[in-house]
């Protein structure tokens, strides 16, 4: 067998993944992405970049300053570039090195022409990516082509060891990885306050050479290890899975003990993520109404009547909560793909709460402009504006939460005295900014009757 | 002599799995490999078709020495592991033809066996679809295929009949048996003691890592004899 024949079976192995690839996500995410989306999106893009375009051209003299200043940073790229390896070491082997790559090397191909082969993509392409990159930038701003070349050979260079040393850190332990950044971020300091260039370099020399002895010394990858995590992030499993009912890899098992770690999964978040999006979409119109409807009581009434802002604003934030409440409930009349997901309860609904949370700023800034149109001091109106979105966000976590336990049908006190205390709090605080220490309090305090209760709850 | 292993050594994370095991097996011979469960039959399987790394000793397959060579010496066996083993990128069909591929297969030899052993197997209509719509047992035929299209000396099968349904399990034994007699050596393990008295000439048992008897499958028969009196 010669090197081309493996080369031969690599790519089609590559190509077959391209292919699954693209049917699996097309399968998954037809009901989600709508190709208007794309369209407006293309469209804002381009528009950006013509904005941007003119907005550069305020920034010649800056850049020109800015091609002098990295000129002299430019010997610090190569250490900087490797510091980061050593760090994405900890989490990345860099070499996307599945379990096909690793049955694919109890063929007749060696592992080594393979993991070669890996390498030379990983580095094409993220070379082609930084080359792309920087001669666009080279395009749109005066930055001179010698500096960009000049930038690009030094950056490209390091790039082509970085890939290497990152493959090579994964399987060293944690303290190797931790003393080689360690020891750049050091010569790299020592470089930058002694503005020594010799030492620079001398420095750089000597870490790379304690790296790649590093590198040799302890290379004994845990292939069983290094092909699970590629496998998971190659096939983007967990999201896959659910939405399409299609388990990517049959289960197997190379070692004996393959740990997973569950916690630092953020595949469901995402997930959870596209639900409330595509949910936020349909319930888009009454979202709108009701919040435009909050921003005008809190802005127009008070302006007729001023006392009443301290009615209004409350009022607003009850009706927020309440709206956002009844959305969140509507998700769970609906038949959507998602109602069939297996899902942690308390995650879908804190990612709900995460996504209805910027909408508060908007309340935010009404207070502040109706707050400025009486004539209210800054300090006190940021005062209110802040207690007002802290308790709203609050108060509309502790309403989902419930929500979500009506919908399982569970058990739970409702925090009905509680709200209504938030609620006096607050418009106190309209009344008088610094009894929001009393808001505060009150916060601290209710963390203590949610514990009673979950106590009494277990017993 | 085609296969070859000498005083082999094996650990993992430092625990002694196989100590000091010799073995060897000529063309056209069927060598059954028993022993308890964690007796180490898949450990030495692994052992030899390299995906274990050994302590100590030699492993060749003619004249091809593991440690000299390791390319060339992967060219001159198939394996069939004890789970089936599956691109998961891979069709059936693009399966056979990765291993047409790395093994050279002659392309009219590969047609002919491709489309005889998928319709003994019975899954000439899953030929499109990939492995996780596949069963179990299925993904074992296709693993089991996969291994036999090429023409190798030697050929290591952990557990063949396990997941198979009678029928398959037959025309395997059929085959296994055709083979052999055109020179192939096949190394197997299995629990099933009517199928090494069947298939194998020879056998090998392995006891907590270390071959505790061997010889032709006769005095094997002898044993077991013995040890039920
Ligand atoms: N990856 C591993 N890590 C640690 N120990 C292992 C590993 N693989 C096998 N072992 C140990 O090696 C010994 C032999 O295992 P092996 O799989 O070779 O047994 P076996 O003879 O094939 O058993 P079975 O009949 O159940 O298939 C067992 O004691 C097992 O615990
Ligand atoms: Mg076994």
């Amino acid at each position: 067998m010669n090197r081309s024949e493996s080369w031969q079976v690599f790519r089609v192995l590559k190509r077959s993944r391209r292919q699954k690839k693209m049917l699996l996500y097309r399968k998954s995410f037809h009901t989600l992405y709508d190709p208007v989306v794309f369209l407006y999106a293309g469209v804002m893009a381009v528009i950006l970049f013509f904005i941007s375009l003119d907005w550069l051209k305020d920034f010649t003299p800056f850049f020109q300053t800015l091609e002098k200043r990295a000129l002299m940073y430019l010997p610090f790229l190569p250490l900087a570039v490797w510091v980061r390896a050593c760090m994405a070491a900890f989490k990345d082997s860099s070499l996307p090195f599945t379990s096909s790559e690793l049955h694919l090397s109890l063929l007749p191909h060696s592992r080594r022409d393979i993991l070669f082969y890996l390498y030379r993509e990983k580095a094409g392409k993220t070379l082609l990516l930084a080359a792309v990159l920087l001669s666009s930038a080279g395009c749109l701003t005066p930055l001179s082509s010698a500096f960009i070349l000049l930038f690009l050979i030094v950056y490209g260079v390091s790039l082509l060891f970085e890939v290497w040393i990152q493959w090579r850190l994964y399987s060293t332990p944690w303290y190797i990885k931790l003393v080689l950044a360690a020891a750049g971020g050091m010569v790299i300091t020592a470089g930058y306050t002694a503005g020594s260039f010799l030492g620079l370099v001398i420095g750089t020399l000597v870490w790379a050479a304690a790296a790649s002895s590093a590198c040799f010394y302890y290379y004994e990858p845990s292939w069983g290890r290094i092909a699970e995590r590629n496998d998971a992030k190659v096939w983007n499993l967990w999201l896959v899975n659910q939405v399409t009912n299609v388990a990517v890899k049959p289960p197997r098992r190379f070692t004996a003990a393959v740990q997973r770690r569950r916690s630092s999964w953020f595949y469901p978040k995402r997930l959870y993520d596209r639900i409330w999006l595509s949910h936020g979409k349909e319930s888009y119109n009454y979202l709108i109404s009701s919040l435009t409807a909050g921003v005008l009581i809190i802005v127009v009434v008070p302006l007729q009547v001023d006392w009443m802002i301290f009615l209004t604003v409350p009022l607003a934030a009850f009706i927020f909560v309440e709206v956002s409440t009844s959305i969140f409930h509507n998700f769970f009349k609906q038949p959507t793909v998602f109602r069939f997901i297996p899902v942690e309860d308390e995650q879908l609904a804190l990612t709900y709460v995460k996504w209805m949370n910027p909408l508060l700023v908007i309340y935010g800034c009404a207070v502040m402009v109706i707050q400025g149109m009486l004539g209210f001091s800054l300090v006190s109106s940021c005062i209110q504006a802040l207690a007002i979105a802290c308790w709203t966000g609050y108060d509309l976590k502790g309403s989902v939460l419930e929500e979500m336990k009506k919908v399982n049908e569970e058990s739970f006190y409702p925090a009905s005295w509680n709200r209504l205390a938030g609620y006096v709090f607050t418009a106190a605080v309209m009344v008088y900014p610094p009894s929001v220490l009393l808001l505060i309090v009150f916060f601290l305090t209710r963390g203590g009757f949610r514990l009673n209760i979950r106590r009494k709850r277990t017993l | 002599m085609v296969l070859r292993v000498e005083n082999c050594s094996v650990e993992i994370g430092g625990n002694p799995i196989l100590q000091h095991v010799n073995l060897q097996a000529w063309p056209g011979e069927i060598l059954a490999l028993v022993g308890h469960n964690g007796a180490g039959k898949s450990t030495l399987m692994k052992t030899m078709i390299g995906m274990r790394g050994k302590l100590s000793g030699l492993i060749k397959i003619q004249q091809e020495s593991m440690d000299d060579h390791l390319k060339n010496y992967k060219r001159l066996f198939s394996y069939i592991p004890e789970e089936p083993l599956l691109f998961s990128e891979l069709t059936t069909r693009q399966h056979f033809d990765l291993y047409r591929r790395s093994y050279s297969i002659d392309e009219d030899i590969f047609a002919a066996r491709v489309d005889r052993y998928m319709d003994a197997f019975e899954i000439t209509d899953k030929k499109d679809d990939y492995p996780e719509a596949l069963s179990k047992g299925m993904r074992q035929k296709v693993q089991t295929i996969c291994a036999l299209l090429p023409d190798v000396p030697v050929l290591f099968i952990d557990e063949p009949f396990m997941g198979l349904d009678v029928y398959a399990g037959q025309y395997l034994e059929e085959e296994l048996i055709r083979r052999k007699e055109q020179g192939m050596t096949i190394i197997l393990t299995t629990h099933q003691l009517d199928k090494v008295k069947a298939l194998a000439d020879t056998y090998v048992m392995l006891k907590n890592g270390s071959v505790s008897s061997s010889g032709p499958v006769e005095s094997f028969e002898r044993l077991e004899r013995r040890e039920h009196k």
